[in-house]
């Protein structure tokens, strides 16, 4: 197979989407744009880089909603201060007016991350879905149709399931969690404080479990099916070299012509996981900074306010934060995913 | 009427701190407003119990508490309809 006439309109769409959205991916040069496959030019000092601008960039657009916040928040303790001058017969109604007030501004940002999270995990699901085929036909044209045999149900499997935990468990809980987390400091008291922390901890667990199960059977597995593979190779070779004459020419031809498929499924492969990484690296990095922006502005205006508004601050990080690892388990459970079934394909040709 | 003059000056100065920061303006008008009633409602209150109608003092007061009570309605509305299109 030619590599140059190998389809890889799938990845150029992805790739076209990718430039499209990150403006200064264009000028970054750290993969090839022209030819896709020559993925061992990959610069990753040239991506951390990008990374880098794009934090940069984020941190001057996620500053707007920090300086937003702080001012309001300032008012509020200005406001506060002021009230008590006169006296502190309406403190609790006011407060709890301007806590509503917050936990609106709050839960409008918090909404904004959850829909971008569930758009950028549907898509990364979608690019998995449109490139996995691809790389599972190359494998079994390399001789590993163990692999292709099982490594094609677990895969669908897999997105199913992640299609399952991100909308039915880990992504609604968070919300749930999140909600419940504002109700609660409209009272003084901390009522519902044991359910969230329950529910919070059920979101995350149970999405961290599914990872490290599913990566123990894919282990598992990438260990016995190259094996396997491997024998059924070996034992083809052995009774093709009793064919009398050409026995031997054609199985050196055959190892020679699964060698040279394999780096085409290797580049195919890698360009697979950089794709990967590149589609959920530049949402974790969105998210994560501003993260730390309203970390750092809860710990900047602790001292300021009562520590009602902090609380509902902490609130929101907590549910960004979890918005943040549900993104990056479901990240590096389908990279891992993709490495263990290159690895486990190249696997076949070492045991040979 | 200097007392008032006062206030609406400090309103002004707040509005435009919160206008140079892009906070949105409908939670603009909710502080000003919240800070309006407040010093209102204190000042009448005083000036009640000055006049020797504390009674009726305390009944103002439980208007003003009711009332900013129902001020924060479409803040609870707003939050109800957030939480209702997410869920």
């Amino acid at each position: 197979m030619d590599a140059a006439g190998f389809d890889l309109s799938a990845f150029e769409n992805i790739w076209a989407e990718l430039y499209n959205q990150y403006d200064w991916l264009m000028d970054a040069d750290y993969l090839d744009k022209t030819n896709l496959l020559k993925v061992e030019n990959f610069n990753i000092v040239g991506f951390f880089q990008s990374l880098g601008d794009y934090a940069l960039h984020e941190l001057t657009t996620g500053f707007t909603q920090f300086k937003s916040v702080l001012i309001f928040l300032l008012i509020i303790a200005l406001f506060q201060n002021i009230q008590s001058i006169f006296s502190t017969k309406y403190e609790k109604v006011t407060n709890t007016v301007l806590k509503l007030v917050l936990m609106v501004q709050l839960f409008q940002l918090f909404i904004f991350y959850h829909d971008y999270v569930l758009d950028i995990l549907t898509r990364y699901m979608n690019i998995v879905v449109a490139i996995f085929p691809m790389l599972l036909s190359l494998i079994t044209i390399t001789g590993a149709l163990w692999n292709q045999t099982l490594f094609k149900p677990a895969v669908v499997f897999l997105i199913n399931a992640s299609y399952f935990f991100i909308n039915a468990i880990s992504l609604p809980l968070t919300v749930v969690g999140t909600i419940f987390g504002f109700i609660n400091q409209i009272n003084v008291e901390d009522l519902y404080g044991r359910l969230i922390g329950f529910i919070n901890k059920v979101a995350l667990w149970t999405l961290g479990g599914y990872f490290a199960f599913f990566l123990t059977l894919m282990s598992i597995q990438n260990m016995t099916l190259s094996f396997a593979d491997g024998l059924f190779f070996r034992t083809t070779q052995n009774l093709m070299n009793h064919i009398p004459v050409i026995g031997s020419k054609f199985t050196d031809t055959i190892v020679s012509v699964v060698s040279t498929l394999s780096i085409l499924r290797n580049s195919v492969g890698l360009l697979g996981v950089i794709t990967l990484v590149v589609v959920v690296a530049f949402p974790i990095v969105k998210v994560g900074v501003s993260l730390i922006l309203f970390r750092l502005l809860t710990g900047v205006i602790q001292p300021i306010v009562s520590k009602d508004y902090i609380k509902i601050l902490d609130v929101f990080n907590t549910g960004l934060m979890n918005l943040l690892v549900i993104m990056m388990i479901i990240g590096v459970m389908f990279i891992f995913t993709f490495f263990i079934i290159l690895y486990s394909s190249n696997m076949m040709l070492l045991t040979n | 009427m200097m007392a008032l003059q006062l206030l609406s000056g400090i309103i002004g100065q707040i509005t435009n701190v919160f206008l140079d920061f892009n906070v949105g303006q409908e939670y603009v008008s909710i502080i000003i407003r919240l800070i309006g009633i407040v010093y209102y409602a204190e000042f009448v209150s005083f000036l009640l119990s000055e006049t020797s109608l504390g009674n009726v003092g305390k009944m103002f007061e439980y208007i003003v508490k009711l009332y900013l009570i129902g001020y924060s309605l479409p803040m609870i509305i707003k939050l109800f309809e957030l939480i209702l299109s997410v869920v």
